[in-house]
């Protein structure tokens, strides 16, 4: 009985499909002019998203009577699913025609991208507080705000995204979802710090970073902007604790090249020459055969499409191994939110390939998979240039930071050569240090991990380094 | 009477340059042929207005400024950090 219900079952699953696919393939074929806003809502329906992009464009290049709030409700669900990438190459003034608030935030997007803050701040007021994109849209405005130097407005919209990324967090039932708004939340705080850092309010600046939880995704990087606070209140044994944290095996596939600078630096100011140099040494080493051996491979694959996108997903073991920069650098930005939603959409567009092959095999349907597949190339096309911008990024950084490396090394002869010229000796003879050279406020003590997992102590660690500034007469 | 004053001049002047001579001839200068002078017996009585040891003071140097890596603000930070979320 069981199977008779099931082969029952699915006979009338096709034959309603068939019927379905045959009664939009009609609509699609006719001259109506609501033919693509029909079809749009028919694909939402079935949840062809993917598939729903090109008819959706449609739509908004057709005319404005038929961009009424049902298609809008649509066009904002096909943006949530897909991604608002497909939709932002078009031109603004064409998008403006619809009321969505996906397509507000796209124009708020662009507008900001043009540094057009003041024109994004108008688009952003335009998404509802309900809205999926709102906790992004205020971070936006928390940005734009700090970008045009408004400090204390600034800092109220960070609190409002702080406030209102808890809150779909409280209301998201899945865990990746929360995750992202968690992380958004967590992106404000940094941000306030960020605030709080160039108004040089370093203490209130730590005390932000501080707050962001070491769970985060965001933490590794908070650590050297952290540091930075540190060194400007010439804490440097403080800094340079916090920066030997990225030396942790848990920590492996973070490099930053600006914290070896930040690490040299710190030693500098402490006078501590043979570890200043040290440090040069080491970055001249590791970083600069590194970053050319990853220069050759971009070089190589530039014009590739693909390359890093399968490079990212294990195809090309060889490379990997080669270099261990970019296995790190990928590790990297496998974290990386934007290349988790790409991957999200790339997986969601080959699933809707799937679903759409076994619905029919309809010209309709087929055409449709074409279109799809077409996107599902464009996020993959997404994906590979992003990483690819990340390498270059990193090679650009490695070698700017290169010549600041040589700054010190010079600074470093030359304070040396001054001693020399003034008959002076250094006091402190380089040791492991000492606890009373280590600066602490009242909510620090020293801790003994005693029973605590090993990683608890990251991002706590200080130096009791005593500096050698302090110079005494020759003879 | 002129003429008178002109002869007694000349006769004057005439004796002077006469008896002027006759002295030169007179002096007869003699020098020792061997002399010894023992320098370590000289003594100087006076005081010393300069240093007696020798010192080179040192030139003020030009110090050059070099600029090092410095982070103001996290401006850059705050654009691409839009970016890495969509």
């Amino acid at each position: 009985m069981r199977y008779i219900m099931a082969i029952f079952f699915f006979c009338t699953q096709m034959a309603f499909a068939k019927t379905i696919v045959a009664k939009i393939n009609k609509i699609a074929n006719s001259s109506h002019p609501k033919a693509p806003m029909i079809v749009t809502k028919y694909l939402v329906r079935q949840k062809f998203y993917f598939a729903g992009i090109p008819w959706a464009k449609k739509v908004l290049l057709g005319k404005k009577e038929m961009i009424t709030s049902k298609f809008d409700k649509d066009l904002d669900r096909i943006i949530t699913a897909t991604g608002f990438a497909s939709f932002q190459k078009m031109d603004s003034k064409i998008l403006a025609r619809s009321k969505a608030p996906a397509i507000s935030f796209i124009l708020a997007r662009k507008s900001f991208d043009r540094k057009n803050y003041k024109t994004a701040l108008t688009w952003i007021k335009k998404i509802p507080g309900h809205h999926k994109y709102y906790p992004e849209a205020i971070y936006m405005k928390g940005s734009i705000l700090s970008l045009l130097g408004q400090d204390e407005k600034s800092i109220e919209a960070y609190n409002h995204c702080i406030e209102q990324s808890k809150k779909f967090v409280s209301k998201s039932k899945n865990e990746k979802v929360s995750r992202f708004f968690r992380v958004i939340g967590e992106k404000c705080v940094l941000n306030i710090a960020r605030q709080h850092y160039e108004k040089k309010r370093f203490a209130k600046a730590i005390k932000r970073y501080d707050s962001i939880p070491k769970t985060s995704y965001i933490w590794p990087y908070v650590l050297m902007e952290k540091s930075w606070s540190y060194y400007n209140q010439k804490n440097y044994n403080r800094a340079l604790g916090v920066l030997t944290t990225y030396k942790a095996p848990l920590m492996e596939s973070y490099f930053f090249p600006e914290a070896e600078v930040l690490s040299g630096l710190s030693y500098l100011n402490m006078c501590l020459w043979t570890d200043t140099l040290t440090v040069v040494k080491k970055f001249h080493k590791d970083y600069a055969p590194q970053s050319k051996s990853l220069a050759k491979l971009l070089r190589k694959h530039k014009n590739s499409s693909d390359y890093f996108f399968n490079l990212m997903f294990a195809e090309n073991e060889k490379e990997k191994s080669k270099n261990p920069y970019i296995r790190k650098l990928l590790t990297q930005i496998k974290k990386k939110i934007y290349f988790n939603f790409q991957l999200k959409y790339h997986r969601q567009s080959l699933k809707e390939i799937e679903s759409l092959k076994k619905w029919s095999e309809h010209k309709f349907i087929n055409d449709l998979v074409a279109k799809v597949t077409k996107e599902k190339k464009e996020v993959a096309t997404r994906i590979n240039d992003y990483i690819k911008e990340k390498m270059y990024f990193f090679i650009n950084e490695t070698n700017r930071l290169s010549e600041e490396m040589y700054n010190i090394q010079l600074e470093l002869l030359s304070r040396k050569k001054e001693i020399i010229y003034a008959s002076k000796k250094e006091i402190a003879d380089r040791s492991r240090g000492s606890f009373k050279n280590v600066e602490r406020t009242r909510f620090q003590h020293f801790w003994k991990f005693k029973g605590g997992f090993w990683a608890d102590e990251l991002g706590d660690f200080v130096f009791g380094l005593e500096s050698n500034c302090k110079e005494g007469s020759n003879g | 009477m002129v003429r008178i004053c002109m002869l007694l001049f000349c006769l004057l002047f005439v004796s002077n340059v006469f008896a002027e001579d006759a002295s030169h001839s007179k002096i007869i200068y003699k020098y020792k042929k061997y002399q010894k002078i023992d320098l370590g017996d000289f003594s100087i009585k006076g005081k010393i207005s300069t240093p007696g040891d020798l010192t080179v003071q040192q030139r003020k140097r030009k110090k050059f400024w070099r600029y090092l890596y410095h982070r103001n603000k996290f401006k850059k930070e705050i654009r691409e950090d839009i970016w890495d979320v969509r």
